[in-house]
């Protein structure tokens, strides 16, 4: 923790709470559709929880951070009183140690599309052991289970990785992020 | 994110989550629906404890209701099990999983009340602090999490604006990922600029590690008699319930 500049410290923090402000709204628009149409049928949404990892470690690239995202985004959800409260935090923890497990493989020196895509598709096992555990998945018909875990796995991958890469990418564009690793990175290649 | 004054609000935050934590673990290694039902009605002890009146609790707690029903039903409907009991369509309710479905949903219901009772009685930069002094949280990181937090409104109603920046200009898009870009990318900017200013001010403060605290948060022997008392109530219930 010493190696971690201030801004990176705090950079990472507000990044996750605005993910879990995110998460809040995106927990509302779950909910009506997966009622109707089950775990199989919601679960391509699942992506976007996890998206606070790769966004995060994509930018500060420092061990740690996407664990630290993930926690402080469903701790976000804790503190606002949202429909799933401690156990948001609990599984955050699940997805966060999933998606830092991808960074840790690759020694914390690549984060490229399939780094981050990787995280997102670790969040996902993370998340899914934790809900077989807690959430009775295990209860599900075999095929409901394996629709449903093949599809957080997708949607780990794409609305998790993928759309982080994006967001960030975009985000270095601005010129916002000059400061950081991502930003550095950019440079170099340029020069 | 209130703060009712209760017995409870003045244990220390950290020994409330433990405890709070020790019972929901119980109650995940658990598959009966007795025990499970004995251990909600503890948790749900905690929530009338919590300082709400009844009718404000009552209000709190009517969006669980909906989701216990929900995940009532998806278990119910898309549970495994062999005796059919109705089907239409895709739902399909058996025995099995009508079972699964009543431990699950008041699982669930046992995890909410613990967390409305943590929250109702916590409040969070005595949390922060208690996890520095109990827990050996990195003083830089909590910080830093305290500063996030207080923008959570900000962030509420930075969204609330640019939803309806996009609605004057008739923006839609009927993808909810591009949607979802749309606003998280002015959401991010925003934060990442404000995120610079407030860390070159805690530095321009001498902010540092080395440093003195107004209050120490402490464990009293009211702190580990209510953790005593509470895991052992809980214990025992998962035992002989």
């Amino acid at each position: 923790m010493n190696s971690w500049k201030m801004k990176e410290i705090i950079v990472m923090m507000m990044l996750a709470v605005a993910c879990g402000v995110l998460y809040l709204g995106w927990s509302t628009l779950w909910l009506p559709i997966s009622a109707i149409f089950g775990p199989v049928g919601s679960n391509w949404m699942f992506g976007i929880w996890v998206i606070a990892s790769p966004l995060v470690a994509y930018i500060i690239q420092k061990p740690g951070a996407a664990l630290i995202a993930e926690v402080v985004a469903a701790a976000v959800e804790l503190f606002t009183g949202s429909h799933f409260g401690l156990s948001a935090l609990l599984i955050g923890l699940a997805q966060g140690i999933g998606a830092e497990v991808a960074f840790a493989i690759f020694g914390y020196r690549t984060f490229n599309t399939f780094t981050l895509m990787l995280s997102g598709v670790f969040a996902a096992v993370g998340s899914m052991v934790y809900s077989l555990i807690v959430n009775g998945f295990a209860y599900y018909t075999t095929t409901t289970l394996l629709l449903t875990f093949s599809l957080q796995l997708v949607s780990g991958a794409l609305l998790g990785g993928l759309l982080a890469k994006i967001i960030v990418d975009a985000l270095v564009k601005t010129g916002t992020l000059n400061g950081y690793a991502v930003g550095r990175q950019r440079k170099q290649r340029a020069a | 994110m209130q703060e009712n004054d209760t017995p409870l609000t003045r244990i220390n935050p950290a020994v409330k989550l433990g405890t709070l934590l020790y019972v929901m673990v119980l109650l995940i290694t658990t598959s009966s629906l007795q025990v499970t039902l004995a251990l909600s009605v503890l948790a749900a002890v905690g929530v009338c404890s919590s300082g709400w009146r009844l009718p404000t609790l009552l209000l709190r707690l009517a969006p669980y209701g909906l989701l216990f029903l929900l995940t009532f039903w998806m278990m119910a409907a898309f549970g495994k099990g062999s005796t059919e009991l109705w089907t239409l369509g895709w739902f399909r309710i058996t025995e099995e999983s009508l079972d699964h479905a009543w431990l699950i949903a008041t699982r669930m219901l046992a995890f909410v009340f613990l967390s409305l009772t943590f929250v109702a009685t916590t409040d969070p930069t005595r949390f922060v602090m208690s996890l520095i002094h109990q827990c050996r949280l990195p003083v830089r990181l909590a910080y830093g999490f305290l500063a996030g937090l207080r923008f959570i409104p900000i962030f509420r109603q930075a969204i609330r604006t640019i939803r309806q920046a996009r609605r004057v200009r008739r923006q839609r898009s009927i993808w909810p990922w591009q949607t979802f870009f749309d606003i998280s990318l002015p959401l991010f900017t925003t934060s990442i600029i404000r995120s610079e200013q407030i860390a070159i001010a805690m530095e321009a403060r001498q902010f540092q590690t080395n440093r003195t605290y107004y209050v120490r948060p402490i464990v009293t022997r009211f702190d580990l008699l209510f953790f005593g008392l509470v895991s052992s109530i809980a214990t025992s219930l998962r035992l002989f319930a």
